[in-house]
């Protein structure tokens, strides 16, 4: 856990998502809150730093809307599988990259394509 | 819902401003915006030096047992759910409870709940800014009012 949380990734996560500074494995300095343990970072910070480090597939209704730039920066380093169960667009909140859907092996590049897709898989599932 | 339900949560650094109008409020919004915190303040309420001011009488359940038994047992009361106790229902059950119950329901998710009868009007986020030198303001913004 330690050399896990001292690299520039999660700093960056806890900086730009929680708006916080990570100054310690334990300690992280929140503007409203102030000193808190690491273990009170946001929901949607924890789950992409368990993403970086692991190959678990999270669902993207744990991600809001913020997380979407840094879910980008770390699709350029690895592949990620996630499950979509709610509706989003990640392209206009600043997602980049190509997103595969394994439902049916068709690749989007913009948010039109990806909720046309979406809402057909959605409805071949009901 | 008769009326409105206000419910103010303050600590030295932090102030929840909320109003309720209907049966089902749902909470989403961005990662780190104070969603969670906010549940955490009303279950722990005087334990984390808070402090609450509500016109209902609220609940925290933090597991599924407990929600269900609060629906079950409870009247009129303000039954808050986080997304954590959400996910681990299964969601029919879910669904059908949320119905049967005659109480109210703060809803903290991003999930589609296509089969309640929830108003656009009453989807919210939270926004903070700057309430005074010490304090932030956290309020529900609706998200969908302005378009419709």
């Amino acid at each position: 856990m330690m050399n896990i949380l001292n690299q520039i990734l999660q700093k960056k996560v806890v900086k730009e998502i929680d708006k916080s500074e990570l100054i310690s494995v334990y300690n992280v300095i929140s503007p409203v809150l102030g000193s808190i343990s690491s273990y009170m970072i946001s929901g949607g910070a924890k789950t992409l730093i368990c993403m970086r480090y692991t190959d678990i597939i999270f669902s993207l209704s744990q991600f809001g809307e913020n997380c979407f730039p840094i879910l980008g920066d770390i699709c350029d380093i690895k592949d990620i599988t996630v499950i979509a169960d709610i509706s989003v667009l990640p392209y206009r909140y600043g997602f980049h990259g190509e997103i595969h859907f394994l439902d049916d092996d068709s690749y989007v590049n913009d948010d039109k394509e990806y909720l046309r897709k979406y809402h057909e898989i959605e409805r071949s599932l009901k | 819902m008769i009326g409105k339900y206000n419910l103010v949560v303050r600590n030295k650094r932090l102030v929840y401003d909320i109003t309720l109008e209907r049966k089902y409020t749902i909470i989403r919004g961005d990662s780190g915006t104070g969603k969670t915190e906010l549940c955490r303040f009303l279950s722990q309420g005087e334990k984390l030096g808070v402090q609450v001011t509500s016109s209902i009488n609220y609940v925290v359940p933090n597991s599924v047992d407990a929600a269900i038994s609060l629906m079950q047992n409870r009247n009129n009361y303000l039954i808050v759910l986080d997304e954590d106790v959400i996910f681990q229902f299964d969601r029919d059950i879910f669904i059908q409870s949320l119905k049967k119950s005659n109480n109210y329901f703060l809803l903290v998710t991003r999930l589609k709940l296509d089969e309640l009868p929830y108003s656009v009007k009453e989807i919210y986020e939270l926004r903070g800014e700057k309430y005074n030198r010490l304090q932030y303001k956290n309020e529900m913004i609706s998200r969908f009012s302005e378009s419709i």
